[in-house]
């Protein structure tokens, strides 16, 4: 499964780059994806917060480099 | 000698513990502290005015309006800056002459007691896309886009906010749902946002030759709302220095000015007689 990231042409690539850096979170959140379409009559059940706590991981690794490709 | 040095020492000492209440108190009650949150916070971005020695790159700030003219002016206001604000800033006053020209302004009431349309001049403000917040929702889906004037002082992590929201739409992660008309932004508050993502590769042409990605015109607009919110910024920052560099000038003068006064007091000497 690839991760959802953004077609932003600059950022995009930066943040596949940094994914290796995030392997734990990623994790996390293949793992609660796994539980979630096993619930396919709960509407409520989600990921939001594993997805979330990726994002702020990936983050980290992709705001000094991003900036450093801009002008 | 050791009765001064322990003087000293419990001198230094409360000096410490004060200081130190006082930059735990600033640190409380100046900082938030989310504990569990809807959406992720912007990272810390190595913006070109961080630091209080740094000023705003104002090449960037006028491609940064060129992406608010051509993009986000066509659902936000931007009510408090005129287009004089941006002379030897980021343009020179004959180009927003030239710029203001271009805009109708409707004016009024003349001496027969109507309103009419004349031409725009570099004192006005910019045009706004509708008329009031009613209409601007009509249009909208029912969602108001925000006035941009002050939107950079007006949200949690500033730039970075702005600057993570404009690149961070993504498809949703699993199982949250998104209706029509909203679409996934893990930086905005709920991290469903009404907004369409507004910028995409190429969509404006930077007159100084810039390569317009994505990511670039995210930056600049965002460096020109930051500009836009804190217009007096480089002055700000400029005026500081001077004032730091001035009380350290005069700093051993003082200290020489006040030992003199003292050294009256200090060497004198009380006897008591019966």
């Amino acid at each position: 499964m690839q991760m959802q990231i953004s077609e932003c042409s600059i950022k995009g690539p930066i943040q596949k780059s940094c994914e290796s850096n995030c392997t734990k979170t990623w994790t996390a959140y293949e793992n609660c994806s796994g539980r979630v379409e096993k619930l396919v009559d709960d509407e409520k059940a989600n990921c939001l917060g594993q997805f979330l706590e990726h994002i702020q991981c990936i983050d980290k690794c992709v705001a000094p480099k991003l900036f450093a490709q801009l002008k | 000698m050791f009765a001064q040095k322990l003087i000293g020492n419990g001198l230094l000492n409360k000096v410490a513990i004060v200081s130190g209440i006082v930059g735990t108190a600033a640190a409380i009650t100046t900082s938030t502290t989310l504990l569990s949150d809807d959406f992720v916070a912007p990272a810390k971005y190595p913006w070109d005015h961080r630091f209080p020695w740094q000023s705003f790159d104002h090449a960037s700030i006028r491609r940064g309006h060129q992406v608010y003219t051509q993009v986000c002016s066509t659902c936000h206001s931007l009510n408090l800056v005129s287009y004089r604000h941006l002379a030897n800033v980021a343009y020179t006053p004959e180009e927003l002459k030239a710029m203001a020209a271009d805009t109708t302004v409707m004016d009024g009431p003349d001496s027969e007691g109507d309103m009419f349309e004349r031409k725009g001049q570099i004192t006005d403000f910019h045009p706004k896309p509708y008329e009031n917040a009613n209409a601007a929702r009509f249009s909208n889906n029912g969602a108001l886009p925000p006035d941009l004037s002050l939107i950079i002082k007006a949200r949690g992590a500033h730039e970075d906010y702005v600057f993570s929201l404009l690149t961070g739409y993504m498809d949703p992660p699993t199982g949250v749902r998104i209706v029509n008309g909203q679409y996934f932004n893990p930086y905005f508050p709920g991290t469903k946002i009404a907004m369409a993502p507004p910028l995409s590769d190429g969509m404006v042409e930077f007159d100084d030759g810039t390569e317009n990605s994505m990511s670039q015109m995210s930056k600049d607009v965002s460096t020109f709302l930051c500009w836009a919110s804190e217009p007096e910024h480089d002055d700000r920052k400029k005026l500081g220095l001077k004032i730091l560099l001035g009380l350290g000038i005069i700093t051993l003068p003082l200290f020489y000015w006040k030992r003199l006064k003292w050294s009256v007091i200090k060497t004198r000497k009380i006897s008591f007689k019966d």
